[in-house]
């Protein structure tokens, strides 16, 4: 009796297919695909069938871009990785080094300043993507949730990222929002405590935001990434919203190239964005820490400007109430968002309660961070 | 397939937007550094202009174009009068900066310790010239990028005798462009010195050297005897003698009163001769203009490389000794247009 | 022949999973999991907190004599003492203000805003500090007069020996 080994691709279908398109690359493929079973995996990935009204719809390309966009923070940051040294004597003169010395420096640390905004703006608008087209509701509630946890660690890219160049704007907006988290009742200065590693601000303040900057937070980011992609295709896009929508909702197109050739396009788009603006004016780096400097106001990075600002505006008694319930109030919403909003209606005109709730969260973040700058 | 360019195009300006709305806050930030370390005086930022070609020459016309920052100077000494209000403007080519320096001085005094003729021997004057210093660090330097020239003065609370000037650090140096009517000015130059830590703690001018000479400088103009000088300049009327314009001196040409300068001037050869000068007084005020490389290629200079913002500091004597000098109080950034 | 070449062909038809071994075997794994993974996490978890929790550790430091520390004047006073930073020493920097009215008693006060940290600055005009952040004053004896703070400006314990003013820091 022989044995003969049974395929065990799944995509073996799909791969019998190419051995029917001649030539020499179909024989090459076969051979990697029967090694490995990439050749049709991958070829199964770009031929998913999608709706047709995501094709050219820039606000289906959004999340696209924001991952495109990853990309490049991820390559600008490992290429910072290589000159960039975390000590609290050496960080600003590394920092200082790369942006004025080191060749096409100014270009790698300008993109990657510059595009942690663009991945702020893009992931934002995702989000608000996602909101008005409903597509947190069932059974699309785990791609809203990871994508809630996304969106914090963007955040926290942010927030760690801005103390690394050891500088003044850096140390300044660190102190004051580790004195932030200390106003957290009860928790407070334990909780600033091991932000800080320590009672002050110091080296292992620094490697601490470091190590999260470029270990932890990369880790967990492409670990929601692939749950928050692969829920993404095991539900498939949800439902339109749109009159025009349903019509086109008839027909599938592949997903590689006709939903994939517009992320490309903007991404090419941002990237000439991004070198513009590097070009224009490079990343700034403000003078030195210096602890002991009595003038220095600290303004944070734009997209925290305004829960900065918003602390104007609240008699201190009430500040720790507003550290605090202000984001939970906000980020819990989020994260209970699918679970309150369960009804069938997806579209946000329907749903005037919901929308306001949103309406006014992104009115109020608008605002004041246009009062705080 | 008609893809709609126009919604690409659109997208694509609102981030553009989007993004530079958001870098806006960033690009005032470094100004934002320098005014919120002064009090609220948006001029202590100095921005050099960018010209084709820089002269010592105050009346060059790329001057019109500078903006002029406007800075107080304050004595080191508490209880003591302020010094006047510095005008400063700097220009830059692809090699060179420039900084032109305007403040009010009721009297020229441009002799250091002269030597007077008094018909029948010399007496030496304790009367000190005027002058002028700029202080960058030349490495990155917190305590500096803040508090300006009071970051590199130590022993404030002692007595001035205690105070000196430098750096806590060999590894954090300054770099000093000193310019003095009575003997930098006649050679066109300003001297170029460095800072670094005290090295004896009793002499407070220890952490201050000059940099390197090849050849050049002044000598003194002394005679054997110590009691007088050695030469007379050919035009007795001059406040300087140059190397080369002296002869022995000979008191019968002298008029009761006359005064010697007391050195034979010659320009540094070397990094101590890296700054250019030319300063004028006229009309109760000086306009002194700097000229330095950018890179001077020398160890103990700062290298200039712009858009990069430096902190710096500047101090006007009046005819007085170092205790006695204004100083900028707050520190001066210089940035690049 | 082939039988004997392909030994795990014999595995291919599974046999009704004696339950009983089953469970225990997977109590097995989930309880070495358990505790490979507390160990590492509790292991860990200590080490990354380290002694970000303990207080900061107090020293006496000079103010110099307190004849040059003339009464009725406030003074600001930057001091820098030799830390420990982990595994560094570090100078470290701060900023205090120092008033007497008589030239017997002093008060110091930490620069630190007690809102969210920034250097506080005095102001010789309007007598009292403010504080650049958000805009807070505080008196010449530390209360708050405006502003989100909502304590005094900390107040350090101070000594003189020998004519010389000592603070806690
Ligand atoms: C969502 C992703 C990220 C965001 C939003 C982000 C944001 C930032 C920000 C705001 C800064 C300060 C830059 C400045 O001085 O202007 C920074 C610095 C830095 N980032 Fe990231 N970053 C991200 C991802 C990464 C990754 C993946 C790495 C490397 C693995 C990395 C490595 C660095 C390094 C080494 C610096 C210090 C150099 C510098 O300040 O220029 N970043 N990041
Ligand atoms: C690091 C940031 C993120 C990346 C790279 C990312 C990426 C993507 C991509 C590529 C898609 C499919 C294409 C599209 O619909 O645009 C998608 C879908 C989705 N994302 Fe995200 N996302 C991110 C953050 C978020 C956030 C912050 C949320 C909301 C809180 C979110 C919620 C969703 C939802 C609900 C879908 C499904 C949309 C649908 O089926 O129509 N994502 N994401
Ligand atoms: S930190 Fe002083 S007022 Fe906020």
């Amino acid at each position: 009796m022989s044995i003969i080994e049974q395929p065990i691709s799944p995509y073996r279908e799909v791969k019998d297919q190419t051995e029917t398109s001649s030539g020499e690359r179909a024989t090459m493929a076969t051979w990697i695909d029967e090694r490995t079973g990439l050749v049709s995996a991958n070829r199964a990935f770009l031929s998913w069938p999608v709706p047709k009204y995501v094709e050219r719809n820039l606000l289906y390309s959004l999340g696209g871009l924001t991952l495109v966009s990853l990309i490049y923070q991820f390559f600008s940051g490992i290429c910072l990785l290589f000159y960039y040294d975390p000590s609290a004597e050496a960080a600003y003169n590394s920092v200082d080094y790369i942006t004025y010395q080191a060749p096409l420096g100014w270009l790698v640390r300008s993109i990657h300043h510059y595009n942690a905004s663009a991945i702020v703006i893009l992931v934002f608008l995702h989000l608000l993507r996602t909101f008005f087209f409903s597509a947190y509701k069932a059974p699309r509630e785990v791609t809203w949730l990871s994508g809630v946890v996304l969106f914090l660690i963007t955040l926290g890219f942010g927030f760690t990222g801005y103390l690394l160049p050891w500088d003044q704007k850096g140390y300044w907006a660190t102190r004051v929002g580790t004195e932030m988290a200390g106003q957290v009742p009860l928790l407070g200065s334990a909780l600033a405590q091991l932000m800080r590693g320590g009672a002050t601000l110091g080296q292992l303040t620094l490697n601490r935001f470091f190590v999260t900057h470029v270990a932890l937070l990369p880790g967990a980011l492409v670990l929601l990434l692939a749950l928050h992609l692969y829920q993404h295709r095991y539900h498939g896009v949800a439902p339109t919203i749109s009159k025009r929508g349903q019509i086109r909702a008839r027909h599938s197109v592949p997903y590689f190239p006709n939903w994939v050739i517009m992320d490309v396009l903007l991404g090419l788009g941002l990237l000439a964005l991004l070198i513009y603006l590097s070009w224009h004016e490079r990343a700034p780096l403000a003078f030195p820490a210096n602890p002991a400097d009595t003038d220095y106001s600290p303004k944070p990075e734009w997209y925290f400007l305004f829960l900065f600002h918003l602390l104007h505006y609240v008699p201190g008694r009430l500040e720790p109430f507003l550290i605090v319930v202000v984001p939970l109030l906000v980020i819990g919403s989020m994260f209970l968002l699918p679970f309150l909003d369960t009804g069938e209606e997806r579209r946000p005109w329907r749903k005037p309660v919901t929308t306001a709730v949103a309406l006014f969260y992104v009115a109020v973040i608008i605002i004041f961070t246009f009062l705080g700058s | 397939m008609q893809y709609k360019i126009y919604r690409f195009v659109l997208l694509i300006s609102l981030l553009l937007w989007l993004t530079s709305c958001a870098a806006q806050p960033e690009a005032g930030s470094v100004s934002t550094v320098a005014s919120s370390s002064g009090a609220t005086a948006p001029s202590n930022t100095i921005t050099a202009v960018k010209v084709d070609t820089l002269t010592t020459d105050s009346a060059a016309a790329y001057w019109a174009n500078a903006p002029v920052s406007t800075v107080h100077t304050k004595a080191t000494e508490k209880g003591k009068a302020d010094g006047p209000d510095v005008n400063i403007q700097a220009a830059y080519d692809g090699k060179n900066i420039a900084m032109r320096l305007e403040w009010a001085d009721t009297t020229e005094s441009n002799l250091n310790k002269a030597w007077t003729w008094d018909g029948s021997k010399f007496s030496r004057s304790k009367d000190l010239g005027d002058r002028m210093g700029v202080l960058f660090p030349i490495e990155n330097n917190a305590n500096f990028s803040s508090k300006g020239c009071a970051g590199a003065c130590h022993n404030l609370d002692a007595d001035p005798e205690k105070w000196w000037m430098g750096s806590e650090s060999a590894d954090s140096r300054f770099d000093l462009w000193q310019w003095t009517a009575a003997s930098s000015n006649p050679v066109g130059q300003a001297q170029d010195e460095w800072m670094g830590a005290q090295e004896d703690p009793a002499d407070m001018e220890s952490a201050t050297h000059s940099d390197a000479l090849k050849s050049g400088g002044s000598v003194s103009n002394v005679n054997k005897a110590k009691d007088g000088p050695a030469f007379m300049g050919n035009d007795l009327s001059a406040s300087f003698i140059i190397t080369g314009e002296q002869t022995p001196i000979d008191t019968s040409k002298l008029t009761q009163g006359a005064v010697i300068p007391p050195s034979i001037l010659a320009p540094w050869v070397g990094s101590r001769g890296d700054v250019q000068a030319k300063g004028v007084w006229k009309d109760g005020k000086w306009v002194v203009v700097l000229l330095r490389a950018l890179d001077t290629g020398n160890d103990e200079d700062l290298v200039l490389t712009p858009p990069k913002a430096y902190p710096l500091g500047v101090a006007v004597f009046d005819h007085i000794d170092l205790v006695g000098h204004t100083t900028t109080a707050d520190v001066l950034t210089l940035e690049w247009k | 022949m082939d039988e004997q070449k392909f030994p795990l062909n014999n595995v291919s038809e599974p046999k009704p999973p004696e339950m009983g071994r089953r469970r225990f075997l997977e109590t097995g794994v989930w309880a070495t999991t358990s505790v490979v993974g507390l160990t590492l996490f509790g292991t860990g978890g200590r080490f990354i907190v380290g002694d970000a929790l303990k207080d900061k550790d107090e020293q006496w430091i000079n103010l110099g004599e307190i004849a040059s520390l003339s009464a009725g004047q406030m003074h600001q006073t930057a001091y820098s003492l030799r830390h420990k930073d982990a595994w560094r020493t570090v100078e470290e920097k701060g900023l205090l203000y120092v008033f007497s009215d008589d030239g017997t008693t002093y008060t110091v006060f930490s620069a630190v805003c007690t809102h969210l940290g920034c250097n506080v600055h005095w102001e010789e005009a309007r007598d009292g500090f403010s504080c650049p952040c958000h805009d807070a004053s505080f008196s010449r004896t530390g209360e708050v007069l405006g502003g989100p703070p909502r304590q005094a400006l900390t107040q350090l314990e101070a000594k003189i020996e020998d004519g010389v003013l000592l603070v806690l820091v």
